[in-house]
């Protein structure tokens, strides 16, 4: 039985897995929120999720969109925007195993994202880099 | 004279659990092809005018009906069944079940066009519209075939 968190969790582990990008973003990768104490990580997230049906009945596949972004406390964005490319390199048409998926049919980015952030309490500037990537993949 | 009571409303059907089949020859029983996502069949008739001078309002004779298919899937790149029944000489057998719970059916032999299209941000997509190549016949509801329940089942285990 596919169960989309596995869909989420190989994401992850593309991230989290590579060295080249803990290197930059040595805080971690992190669904949707990261603990309080990190300076750089990587944060993925669900931005849409949509099942398409065939006849009769069945799933015919299960499109995801990803927000991926780094994030730096600070007001330099040398660190986010190497991130953000490490990201595209490691995402855009990778080769993901998923356990109760075929081989995704697509994995590609649809939009660039980058901004800075205030923290209204504690005045701290951070840096916002990375984009939303389409999946798109069949249950087997 | 009052109006006669309304009946109680039987449950609705949703189109999930249709199942188009072909039979690529015309011969062979028709089977389910896979990853079709939507039909539509239209069942008209001719119909000639015959309203005269006089008449309260138009009138019609009936003529033949027609039989016009139209459906939408995603390519099945393990099966080239609609491909080999629009390549058939001799057309092919459609059968369109609303409902794979239910033996009501419309089949009967066409001729097949089908078509393929795919894009850089879309899915290989196939399209298909048939024409009649005899007579079309109605299978009135009831049970439903005995096979088509077996390849629900079938279908349900590869997902």
């Amino acid at each position: 039985m596919a169960e989309s968190s596995a869909v989420d969790a190989a994401v992850i582990g593309v991230l989290a897995t590579d060295a080249e990008l803990t290197a930059l973003m040595p805080g971690g990768v992190w669904w949707a929120l990261a603990p309080a104490d990190r300076d750089l990580f990587v944060l993925v997230s669900h931005a849409e999720h949509a099942d398409a049906y065939a006849l009769p009945g069945g799933v015919l596949w299960e499109r995801f969109e990803y927000l991926v972004k780094a994030v730096q406390r600070g007001t330099s964005g040398a660190a986010v925007d190497a991130a953000a490319a490490r990201i595209h390199a490691l995402l855009q048409d990778a080769a993901l195993t998923v356990a109760g998926y075929y081989a995704p049919m697509l994995i590609q980015r649809v939009r660039v994202v980058r901004y800075p952030e205030v923290d209204e309490v504690t005045d701290q500037r951070w840096q916002h880099q990375g984009a939303y990537y389409e999946l798109m993949i069949t249950p087997s | 004279m009052p109006a006669p009571v309304q009946p109680t409303n039987p449950p609705g059907i949703h189109g999930k659990n249709g199942v188009l089949c072909v039979s690529v020859d015309g011969v062979a029983p028709p089977v389910p092809v896979a990853l079709i996502t939507e039909y539509s069949i239209d069942r008209t008739s001719d119909k000639v005018e015959t309203t005269a001078l006089g008449s309260k309002n138009k009138t019609y004779v009936k003529g033949l009906d027609d039989v016009k298919l139209t459906f939408s899937g995603v390519w099945d790149s393990t099966d080239d069944t609609l491909f080999e029944a629009a390549e058939s000489p001799t057309g092919c057998i459609i059968a369109i079940y609303p409902d794979v719970g239910n033996a009501f059916c419309l089949s009967g032999p066409a001729w097949l066009d089908v078509s393929i299209k795919g894009g850089v941000s879309a899915a290989v997509t196939i399209d298909g519209n048939a024409s009649a190549n005899g007579e079309w016949v109605r299978t009135p509801s009831g049970a439903p075939p005995v096979e088509l329940l077996a390849e629900r089942e079938a279908a349900a285990r590869r997902r």
